[in-house]
């Protein structure tokens, strides 16, 4: 039989099926598989894979699991991914740029990729999770004491006009200031733009209500981030597609194991698997959200994608793995191999 | 009248190809092309994925496995379910076709029940 047939059985699980499809495609006198005939043979694969053909329930089960750990694999995929996006450059000719003709000092908020507060390490992350304010860490410029004498709007339209000639991508400034509650106005005390250029992005403020600001001056910090590469979007997808297919196949072995079990075995992988998706399911698609959303998105990305994950849903997410933990260890120690069915029924 | 909850065409085709006698997976798609004179063309994941619900509702079984050429060939057979599941499904899509037929009748009486 071609190899391509013997790849594709392989969408099945272990068992004689894979040797009934090649005897079919031997007799049909089948040389390669059409495009139409792949598909079919990996979606119905997959869907043998999972057991319990007469069941709808565990397709629905297996969908939602391959979800969450298709974001688990999108966030590891991603967070790995991160390492290799090239680090802050020198910031001394964009300090130039900015504030020419002033000292300008560079202050960081992270050590690493990310900044935590708190500064936990590997092993209380996996623990405790991360503080609220996890986010990617970021590079602030700003002039030294902060304050530069002149108008904003003016100084605003300069900075802008100096970074477009330096290569940057500028965007429209933003008026910003205090809202009045009754009109809804902003009470225009200061500009916000961004400027992109080489996977760095910089935000740019100029205040005037800024604690203890000189007369005539107005306070200003530029921010700067690394954007999200296009490349790193990819690696994210393959990630989910990974995640997605193990999380399938692990949901397919437990069923397929616990299939003919008694009543308390099966319950006691169903059961805590539902209850784990209760817990993980929201996460794993506000982390779509997120993800989507830094991909379309040309400003700085904040929080990564699976931030949630490791902040506000820390616990629910750590809860609903060892969930998926219970499942798994009932079918590895109290499930059997499905039998065949050949030697069910033949009366 | 109770409601028989229809049955997919590959369905239908599958466990007619299996009343006259037992097929392996190439027999019943080769049976399939013939008695629908070549309208349904049953892809071999298709045909597995239908056999091995049909086989968890207890309307197909296994009859026997045979060795050809060192390949795995299984046979299967219309249980008394599959052929009661059968019989009700032609029942229905006869009793829709006559329904059709008398509908149809009253606008182009060429189309409409046979009468002889």
């Amino acid at each position: 039989m071609s190899r391509p047939y013997r790849l594709l059985v392989r969408a099945y699980p272990p068992g004689r099926r894979r040797g009934e499809l090649l005897d079919t495609f031997a007799e049909a006198g089948r040389a390669r598989p059409s495009v139409r005939e792949t598909l079919n043979l990996i979606r119905h694969g997959l869907r043998a894979r999972l057991g319990r053909p007469a069941s709808r329930g565990v397709v629905v089960l297996a969908t939602l699991i391959a979800l969450v750990t298709g974001f688990v694999g999108a966030s590891f995929f991603a967070r790995v991914g991160w390492e290799f996006v090239p680090g802050f450059p020198d910031t001394g000719a964009v300090s130039e740029t900015l504030f020419p003709g002033l000292n300008a000092s560079t202050s960081r908020d992270g050590d690493g990729l990310f900044f935590d507060v708190t500064y936990p390490s590997y092993a209380e992350v996996l623990l405790s999770g991360h503080d609220e304010d996890f986010s990617f860490s970021t590079l602030t410029i700003a002039p030294d004491g902060g304050f530069i004498p002149g108008d904003y709007p003016a100084w605003t339209a300069a900075a802008q006009q100096r970074l477009v000639a330096d290569g940057w991508q500028v965007s429209d400034a933003e008026v910003t200031g205090a809202t009045w509650i009754a009109t809804g106005e902003i009470d225009d005390s200061g500009r916000r733009f961004t400027a992109t250029r080489d996977g760095l992005a910089l935000t740019i403020q100029t205040e005037t209500d800024v604690v203890d600001t000189p007369a005539g001056s107005f306070y200003v910090t530029a921010v700067m981030d690394r954007l999200t590469p296009p490349w790193l979007t990819v690696v994210s997808v393959l990630g989910l597609l990974a995640g997605a297919l193990a999380g399938w196949l692990g949901t397919g072995w437990v069923s397929r194991r616990t299939e003919f079990a008694r009543g308390a075995v099966r319950s006691l992988t169903r059961e805590p698997a539902v209850l784990a998706l209760i817990l993980l399911l929201p996460q794993a698609l506000l982390g779509f959200t997120g993800l989507v959303f830094t991909a379309v998105s040309s400003g700085p990305p904040g929080k990564p994608f699976w931030a949630l994950s490791l902040t506000y849903g820390f616990g629910c997410g750590l809860l609903g793995f060892v969930l998926f933990a219970v499942s798994l260890i009932t079918a590895v120690v109290a499930g059997r191999p499905a039998p065949d069915r050949a030697l069910e029924v033949s009366s | 009248m109770a409601s028989v909850k229809a049955m997919r065409e590959p369905t239908f085709w599958i466990l007619t190809a299996l009343v006259k006698q037992a097929r392996h997976g190439y027999g019943i798609i080769q049976e399939v092309g013939t008695l629908s004179e070549g309208q349904v063309t049953l892809q071999a994941g298709t045909l597995y994925a239908a056999l091995d619900r049909l086989h968890a509702e207890g309307l197909v079984a296994v009859d026997r496995d045979e060795k050809v050429d060192g390949r795995d060939r299984r046979y299967y057979r219309l249980t008394e379910g599959g052929t009661a599941a059968l019989a009700a499904e032609t029942e229905r899509l006869a009793r829709i076709s006559r329904t059709a037929a008398t509908q149809l009748a009253a606008v182009r009486p060429d189309l409409g029940p046979a009468t002889a």
